[in-house]
């Protein structure tokens, strides 16, 4: 049923086939040529980009039986089993899943018998930062006086989390990401002796999505090969890699600036009930809007749009302002779809938050801070209430700015999220000297703050907002005081500069 | 049932797999377990009055049977619902069943190849050789005991890396043309057990997949799946000749092996060999050596004939041990070249059996 | 006869690599719950060992057992009791141990590793080398809701499909073979693009009875004081401390309806998943703005990200039910 997929058919059997990884092939090359081979290498980098590869070959050309010195011939029975895998003496240990102790001291012993039939015992350890650090130790101990006829070869995509006692035992090799046309080429390789007729701009395409790791890319050239066999076209690699091209991007991205949340949410679903990949959506829409930015910003040179194209950015950029581009680019390019990448609901809530948020009426009071600007000091002195309350503070003062004040308590907590606890727990009722009289709705709330870890915290916090140190004490007010509305509205109001005058009676 | 259960499924994939199956064959008694590795048949005597089959829970039924007296038993197929009745004596028991339908069919490989083997030849070659056999499953293949059969020669050999066992068992039946499989030497430590008490030839069938090996019994079949792939050349590692040879008595050499393996339980189980040709018409010696730093050390001597000239090795004492303890005495010969390369052992009676063991690194 | 809904271009795929002789030795299927791998993955397992003509038959006594499981040679490895969190080192040996064996009556040994994002870190590493290179003849598969929960190493070798969310239409017509127009297209919509839940529901009737209950607690506490929402919170806690996965659920169905609010909200009206809570929901909307529910969602997705983050959860709970927003007590826009 199964045949050899492409990145073990076409593993590299020799040095020189080794893509991409010339600073290394070739000083091992002339190590072999001048019989000069260490005991100890260790090989880092990436995932797919040639590690266990070079090992294999590495022990193949130590133990060749072709008689030449460095590459390895390949033909004979030795070079074949180590090929297959078979060779007793060549030993691929993977240090993920043998990282402790008692497995590397049973290495330890083994390294002490002799080869079956090779010159050298060559051991390849995958992922040797794995390793705990008791097992390195026992490594290390191996490392340092290895039986002549032993190799190791450490391989790892993490060198900075290798013991340095380990780094400074063995020959370090960095194999470097590989280079787009390193991949192309490869790829193109390839595709000729598999006979697949595919353009360049297509292995282009795949060479980038790969980041650096021919093994990935290799995977996607398999899968573009299932899925249509010899003949594959640039549309085709573009589907495959989920690069849509779907104008629906374009047109979220002018119903998002033009505050259409209906139009908006229709688009969206219907990408979803079409099946495409929001992952994908997603990222053309935050190029779009890069785009749309750039226009705005006067950059139109720096992007590559058609005259077609570049009129449609135009139009919506004499009907949007530049901090709602930046804004709507933020909240999209923020969206993190890759824990669940069915549902659409981050792009929603991005929508409605793009939609919203500016096209509100003008609060009364528009000098209050808004609650995207955290960048604004808590100082509230400095911004004393427009009313001409003076100070010092008195109660009316400290309600007005209580919203504030529970703002600045996020992140603080065990939980980080006693702002969340307090917003709709109290609010001040009176102030007797330096000490804050909270009135509290629910007992529940009161026991919680009154609570000395807890009530220590909101001390600091009110004594850093309204500038001078405070203590509180709790009472209960009960919960017909509760003002008339409250949660997020409450909170959205008051971010909006609106005050609670007089708390409603029930 | 104390024959089936060997191959019941102690912890099954399949559920079923831990069902034995019972059905009546040709006037008499079936039984039959999977493990879907090993599958073992095995057919008892019984008065059948009717044809019938189910398949029961394996552990209940045997614990059910060694608790009744010697007598006969009647079991029955309850009608329509899948429960097993048996009767014994006064005790009675009822056991519900699993449709036979679900249980995993017991293979019949169709003969590719067919040979027949004494049993003693292959008691003795399960004996010296499945020891030999990886016990870790890094390198599948190793964990099975290769089988060529070549002319009228079948030629058992297991290795794990550190050493080698190859055992040459006349066929009673010749083969044409040479064939070699690779059998799990799990399965081999159960025909062990079968083969036990058994004094008839032994039939092996293979089929021509080489996937599945019958061995059949008198009343007993048993089925194994044969492990696949390629097994390493195994001839390149044994020495084609030697610097020194030195002849002892098995036995004594066992028990120098054991005592110096007291010593050599820390420090990777070292114990050191060195043969001293004999001068002037007196015999050679060996002397064990081993040593635990911090604790002490220890050296025995026994005699050898010695041919070649002085030299010294190391060995794993577990290695040594366990192939002296299968060669139930006689003379052994001990062929070594170097400190570096193999060393060989081999039964100086007869030229069936080699062993050999990679050396250990020392500082001497 | 691929039994698997939809997915025409994984079985497409799948087909023809069957038929040309190209089936890759490794497999990972990504989707959601409920959207078909497990099904598709036996299928395929079916269609390499099926002796009728037209592969896979699911006739055929190799299909037939296949399909119930019952089969030799095709195993599942999944996570092994309720009270296990991972697949262990000892599943992934046991499956290496029987990968060197050849089938027992089949063609091909297939091992299902199910829910393979639970592979505890060293059951992962040690299934690499298996992984890429097995015995000849055999085929893994691995299912998993997200290739990100993955080691790259185990991603880099395997070929990846991955199976999105069916169009609700499609699962329409299929569950209009089995129940009546209203409750295909009820079911349809409720599944989320994942015809797995709606032929469970289907065949269950308690998955939707338990649903409606856990609804009708939610809507509920919309209106309900403070006590009553206290209470739902300990209650919700207390669930999620015997089982955080049932806890989960009830969050996401809170998401659910909040979403569909959303949409109603937004005039985007035939979008919404609960369907048959439509006119409820409608009521529901009035009165609250589409920032009070956009901000409501949120409080849900933070209090989500808490839970995973292992916050205490009873006071996460506590603090979700009193931000559910007020009615009617909007600023005026």
């Amino acid at each position: 049923m199964t045949s050899q997929v492409f990145y073990r058919k076409w593993r590299p059997q020799t040095l020189g086939e080794v893509v991409g990884q010339e600073h290394v092939t070739r000083t091992l090359e002339n190590a072999l040529l001048m019989g000069r081979v260490a005991h100890a290498y260790l090989f880092c980098g990436p995932r797919g980009t040639g590690k266990t590869s070079t090992g294999r070959i590495l022990a193949k050309a130590v133990n060749c039986l072709g008689g030449g010195r460095g590459e390895p011939c390949n033909t004979c029975s030795m070079c074949q089993a180590i090929t297959e895998g078979r060779a007793l003496d060549v030993i691929e240990v993977d240090a993920a899943s043998n990282r402790g102790i008692d497995e590397i001291r049973d290495l330890r012993e083994k390294v002490r018998f002799a080869p079956n039939m090779a010159r050298y015992k060559v051991y390849i350890i995958d992922e040797v930062h794995m390793l705990t650090e008791p097992a390195s130790n026992a490594l290390l101990k191996t490392l340092e006086e290895p039986p002549p006829y032993v190799i190791f070869i450490l391989a790892t995509t993490a060198p900075h989390k290798v013991a340095t006692t380990i780094l400074s035992r063995c020959q370090r090799f960095d194999f470097r990401r590989l280079t787009q046309d390193a991949i192309a080429g490869k790829l193109e390789h390839i595709c000729e002796r598999e006979g697949i007729r595919i353009e360049p701009e297509a292995l282009r395409l795949i060479a980038r999505s790969a980041t650096g790791s021919l093994r990935d890319a290799e995977n996607i050239l398999e899968q573009l090969y299932a899925y249509y066999g010899t003949d594959i076209s640039l549309p085709q690699v573009r589907a495959l890699l989920g690069i849509s091209g779907d104008p629906r991007a374009h047109e979220v991205a002018r119903y998002i600036l033009s505050r259409d949340v209906t139009a908006g949410l229709r688009t969206i679903n219907s990408v979803v009930a079409d099946g495409l990949d929001l992952r994908q959506f997603n990222r053309e829409l935050v190029e779009y809007l890069r785009m749309i930015l750039l226009v705005k910003s006067g950059s139109e040179v720096a992007v590559d749009l058609t005259q077609e194209e570049l009129e449609d950015v135009k139009s919506i950029c004499a009907t949007s302002s530049t901090e709602q581009i930046l804004k709507a680019a933020k909240l999209f390019g923020g969206i993190d779809l890759r824990l669940d990448s069915y549902s659409p609901l981050p792009l929603e809530l991005a929508l409605v938050e793009c939609a919203l948020e500016e096209g509100r009426p003008p609060p009364p009071d528009a000098k209050q801070p808004e609650r995207e600007a955290p960048e604004i000091e808590p100082k509230p002195i400095d911004r004393a209430p427009t009313e001409g309350k003076t100070y010092p503070p008195n109660v009316e003062y400290l309600r007005q700015n209580w919203g504030r004040a529970v703002e600045a308590l996020r992140g603080v907590g065990s939980k980080g999220n006693l702002d969340a606890f307090l917003r709709n727990a109290c609010e001040p009722v009176g102030l007797e000297d330096d000490t804050i009289i909270l009135g509290f709705y629910y007992e529940f709330h009161k026991e919680k703050i009154e609570d000395p870890k807890y009530c220590h915290l909101v001390e600091e916090k009110l004594s850093e907002v309204f500038g001078q140190p405070y203590k509180i004490r709790c009472t209960l007010i009960g919960k017909e005081r509760r003002p008339p509305s409250r949660g997020h509205l409450v909170k959205a109001a008051m971010e909006m500069g609106a005050m609670i005058i007089e708390p409603e009676e029930g | 049932m104390g024959i089936v259960g060997r191959a019941v499924a102690t912890r099954p994939t399949l559920p079923i797999t831990g069902n034995v199956l019972l059905s009546t064959d040709g006037g008499r008694l079936k039984l039959a377990a999977t493990n879907l590795e090993v599958a073992i048949s095995s057919w008892v005597g019984a008065e059948i009055e009717e044809e019938g089959a189910i398949t029961i829970p394996a552990r209940l039924l045997t614990d059910f049977i060694n608790t009744l007296p010697n007598d006969r038993v009647d079991i029955s197929l309850l009608p329509r619902a899948s429960v097993l009745e048996l009767r014994c004596a006064r005790y009675e028991a009822r056991i519900s069943g699993m449709d036979v339908e679900d249980f995993p069919p017991i293979p019949t490989p169709t003969p590719g190849l067919e040979a027949r083997l004494d049993p003693e030849e292959l008691r003795a070659a399960i004996s010296r050789v499945a020891f030999a056999a990886a016990t870790e499953e890094t390198r599948p293949v190793l964990t099975g005991v290769q089988a060529e059969f070549e002319g009228d020669t079948i030629t058992f050999a297991a290795a794990d890396g550190f050493r080698l066992a190859v055992y040459k068992a006349p066929s009673l039946s010749p083969v044409a043309e040479r064939e070699v499989v690779i059998i799990p030497a799990r399965t081999l430590g159960e025909l062990s057990r079968l083969v036990a008490s058994e004094e008839e030839p032994v039939e092996l069938v293979i089929n021509p997949q080489r996937s599945q090996m019958l061995v059949r019994l008198k009343d007993i079949e048993l089925v194994s799946q044969l492990i696949q792939g390629t097994f390493p050349n195994y001839s390149q590692l044994i020495p084609q000749s030697y610097g020194t040879r030195a002849v002892v008595d098995a036995s004594e050499f066992l028990r120098a092996t054991r005592t110096a393996s007291i010593f050599a339980r820390d420090g990777s189980s070292i114990i050191r060999l060195q043969i001293t040709p004999g001068e002037g018409g007196m015999a050679g010696r060996v002397t064990i050596s081993a040593r635990a730093e911090e604790v002490g050390d220890n050296i025995g001597e026994i005699d050898a004939i010695v041919d070649g000239d002085e030299a010294k090795i190391a060995f794993n004492s577990r290695y040594l041990t366990d192939v002296l303890s299968v060669l139930h005495g006689g003379n052994v010969a001990l062929e070594i070249t170097s400190p570096s390369s193999p060393g060989v052992i081999r039964p100086t009676a007869s030229d069936n059996y080699v062993h050999v063991v990679m050396p250990m690194f020392v500082q001497w | 006869m691929w039994k698997v809904i939809g997915h025409e271009r994984a079985v497409g795929l799948l087909e023809r690599s069957l038929n040309e002789g190209r089936l890759s030795h490794a497999y990972l299927f990504v989707g959601p719950r409920h959207v078909g791998k497990m099904t598709l993955a036996i299928n395929l397992a079916q269609a390499l060992n099926c002796l009728g003509e037209e592969r896979p038959c699911g006739e055929c006594s190799q299909c037939r057992r296949i399909g119930e499981g019952k089969h030799p040679d095709v195993q599942v490895i999944t996570v092994q009791s309720e009270t296990k969190t991972e697949i262990g080192i000892d599943q992934i040996k046991e499956l290496q141990h029987s990968s060197i064996l050849p089938p027992y009556e089949g063609r091909h040994k297939v091992f299902i590793i199910e829910e393979a994002q639970r592979l505890s870190d060293e059951a992962s590493n040690r299934l690499l080398k298996t992984l890429e290179e097995p015995p000849p003849g055999v085929l893994i598969i691995l299912l998993a809701e997200n290739e990100r929960a993955l080691l790259p190493t185990i991603l880099s070798r395997c070929q990846i499909v991955e199976l999105r969310p069916l169009p609700v239409p499609l699962i329409e017509e299929e569950l209009r073979r089995k129940a009546g127009p209203q409750e295909a297209e009820t079911l349809a919509r409720l599944s989320s693009g994942c015809p797995g839940w709606a032929f469970s529901a289907l065949r269950d009737s308690r998955i939707l009875k338990e649903r409606q209950e856990e609804i009708t607690g939610i809507l509920e506490m919309l209106n309900a004081g403070i006590v009553e929402r206290f209470s739902y919170a300990a209650e919700l806690s207390s669930r999620f401390s015997r089982s955080r996965e049932k806890a989960f659920e009830v969050l996401n169905l809170w998401l659910s309806l909040w979403r569909d609010m959303l949409l109603i909200k937004g005039e985007a009206c035939e979008f919404i998943t609960n369907i048959d809570q439509v006119e409820i929901l409608e009521r529901k909307v009035d009165g609250y703005t589409i920032d009070q529910i956009k901000g409501f969602i949120q409080s849900l997705k933070e209090a989500w990200g808490q839970l995973q983050d292992n916050a205490n959860s009873r006071l996460v709970f506590e603090v979700l039910m009193l931000g559910i927003p007020e009615k009617g007590k909007a600023w005026a826009m």
